[in-house]
């Protein structure tokens, strides 16, 4: 059935696969996978499945999209992206995945790949020291309950107001950093007990903080590079991969069992009980958003405390504070998130929808309002994170992406070994050794995660982002090569 | 005895395992200690801590299902790691009840080693299914 599915799609433009709304029975929408030829053929047959499976969701508009780096998920394909009728239409915590606002960072830096590469090593270890990854590292802050609260309620913005941020970062966060309609007193004491000592560290998996450094000849866009604040020769740049951590497992896992509870009460139906949703104009619908918001915004408040952490770093070695050191953020964005946006539909209207991006980045186009003035002219910055091996790139969205995708593109290069096989063809240490006189410094809380995480278990993140591309999706900005790295 | 085996490729970014029992109780054995030592090196823990479960289910998936998501939320909260389980479950006028005690220790990355962080137990194909054998259930983990 899953190789049926595939033969049906049809190539109907550069980079972009159109599979139609007969290919499976129940299907409301077609899907649209954006994807170069040779990104398509590899793609695994799950992928097409489970997209197929989102359309058949109730209230889904104009089409499904897969972005460039999917792959096998559960409920939505990881890169799948989603846009629900808000009077008909469901929201779905398997559209949004267990690690609600998982998400990218870049901090920005004015040191020298010659300033910091004779210390990358005592950095690296600081910055594990100081932003604890992998499990049993604790957060080194302890937040009294208020504070916690006013994190639930109001993300960044909280820290700012607690002095583990600035003011000036808020501007370059995905909506400001805070969610609205956030309610912290629908959450459990569970997901309380799992997330009070998370904040302010990385995690594990695929989680990551780099430093990165940005090369003359990697810079395609150098007007937008310039107004990004990363388009200086041999500049230093940090990149920080986390979310909500166990928290928002635990809100996701949570709300995923109630909807399977309350669905047929609505008659929904779903394929794969991944899918599970409720309407979101319904009670529960309007909870899971409010308790996801919250989530999301302990997420946004866990990529500035590691912020915080980082410039302490950074000041501590380079002597100078972090505001001389020209610490500021380029951008933050999520790729585990539902939000209500308004955009042009088929019809021709413009409506406020549900968006679901799961393993997809908010990629708006120029002129959006919701992006910092000195970013309009350019679309928002789009940080794709490849693996430690092989560097990563920031776009911009484009006005292409707005009307193709609900303002979407790729999170990363996307999985291509399990990691039960990049484990049996990888040795951790040896990497480790490897990658050092590669100029790559990686320390991990352990070599098992760090073989997971190896170059060859990803795609060929070129590839991918040139998929963005051909698929009017994003343009490349700059490419950021690793030269430090600290994993869970 | 647990009687469980993982499935290599089965699913790109995670894990997943099939667990066997005779019973119901062997079955939740199995499928928990396979949880638990997907998490660390369970020798390596002495399990003096215990801690309570009770949970109350309107079928037998969702007591499975939430019984394992309380090993990952100790490990989360308490960071107690699993090591050993005593179980019981019974069915009462068609409500599916689970009673039991997790032991554990608090972990210690400078002893335990590191195996995988587990975030959550998925519905992905999840199944609990009665064989000629006994039970068997498949479970796959988002990591």
């Amino acid at each position: 059935m899953d190789i049926d599915i595939k033969s049906k799609a049809k190539k109907i433009a550069p980079s972009i696969w159109e599979i139609p709304q007969n290919a499976k029975k129940g299907m409301n929408v077609p899907v649209h996978v954006y994807t170069n030829d040779l990104l398509f053929h590899n793609l695994d047959a799950g992928v097409f499945n489970q997209s197929t499976n989102v359309a058949t969701l109730p209230g889904v508009v104009d089409k499904v999209g897969v972005m460039p780096d999917a792959h096998y998920g559960y409920g939505f394909p990881i890169g799948g992206v989603a846009a629900m009728d808000i009077d008909e239409g469901v929201i779905s915590p398997g559209g949004i995945g267990f690690d609600i606002n998982c998400g990218m960072r870049l901090i920005k830096t004015n040191l020298t790949e010659k300033q910091v590469k004779p210390k990358i090593k005592e950095l690296v270890n600081m910055l594990f020291q100081y932003v604890p990854a992998g499990v049993g590292r604790q957060g080194m802050v302890k937040f009294k309950h208020h504070e916690f609260e006013n994190i639930l309620a109001e993300g960044s913005k909280a820290l700012v107001e607690l002095g583990y941020a600035w003011d000036d970062d808020l501007s370059f966060i995905e909506e400001k950093g805070v969610i609205s309609g956030s309610k912290p007193e629908l959450i459990s004491q569970k997901a309380r007990n799992r997330g009070n000592s998370q904040l302010g560290t990385l995690g594990s998996g695929n989680h990551f903080l780099e430093i990165q450094v940005i090369k003359k000849n990697n810079i395609i866009d150098e007007n937008a590079a310039k107004a990004f604040g990363i388009s200086d020769e041999d500049q230093i740049v940090i990149m920080v991969h986390t979310g909500s951590r166990g928290f928002g497992h635990q809100v996701a896992s949570e709300y995923l069992d109630k909807f399977l509870e309350v669905m047929p009460k609505y008659g929904i139906n779903v394929i794969d009980r991944e899918l599970a949703a409720a309407p979101i104009k319904s009670k529960e619908g309007e909870d899971y958003f409010a308790a996801m918001a919250c989530a999301a915004n302990f997420a946004f408040a866990n990529r500035s405390l590691i912020t915080h952490q980082t410039r302490e770093v950074f000041s501590k070695l380079f002597d100078d504070s972090p505001e001389n050191l020209g610490m500021g953020i380029t951008y933050d964005v999520c790729h585990n998130i539902a939000k209500f946006e308004k955009h042009k539909i088929k019809n021709g209207s413009t409506k406020e929808l549900l968006v679901h991006r799961k393993g997809a980045t908010r990629s708006f186009g120029p002129g959006s309002k919701d992006l910092p003035e000195i970013y309009q002219k350019f679309g928002q910055p789009v940080i794709i994170g490849g693996s430690m091996e092989t560097g990563s790139y920031i776009l911009t969205g484009t006005s292409r992406s707005m009307t193709e995708a609900f303002g979407s593109s790729a999170h990363g290069s996307g999985r291509l070994l399990s990691r039960t096989s990049a484990k049996k063809q990888v040795d951790g240490f040896k990497l480790q050794k490897s990658m050092e006189l590669r100029g790559i410094y990686v320390k991990g809380a352990s070599n098992k995660g760090l073989a997971e995480e190896a170059g060859l278990a990803y795609k060929d993140l070129d590839d991918v982002v040139q998929s963005a591309m051909d698929g009017g999706l994003t343009n490349p900005v700059v490419k950021l090569l690793p030269i430090g790295n600290i994993k869970g | 005895m647990a009687e469980f085996n993982f499935l290599d490729d089965e699913a790109i970014a995670d894990i997943a395992f099939i667990a066997k029992g005779t019973t119901l109780i062997e079955l939740f054995y199995s499928a928990a200690m396979a949880t638990a030592s997907l998490q660390t090196d369970i020798n390596l823990l002495s399990g003096e801590i215990s801690a309570q479960i009770h949970i109350e289910k309107s079928s037998i998936e969702f007591l499975l299902k939430a019984f394992l998501d309380e090993i990952l939320y100790f490990k989360d909260a308490e960071l107690l790691f699993a090591k050993d389980f005593t179980i019981n479950v019974y069915e009462l006028e068609n409500r599916f009840y689970f009673e039991g005690t997790l032991f554990g220790s608090i972990f210690d990355f400078n002893i335990h080693p590191m195996h995988n962080d587990l975030k959550a137990i998925t519905w992905h194909d999840f199944r609990v299914t009665k064989t000629e054998e006994g039970w068997e259930c498949y479970v796959l983990i988002d990591i």
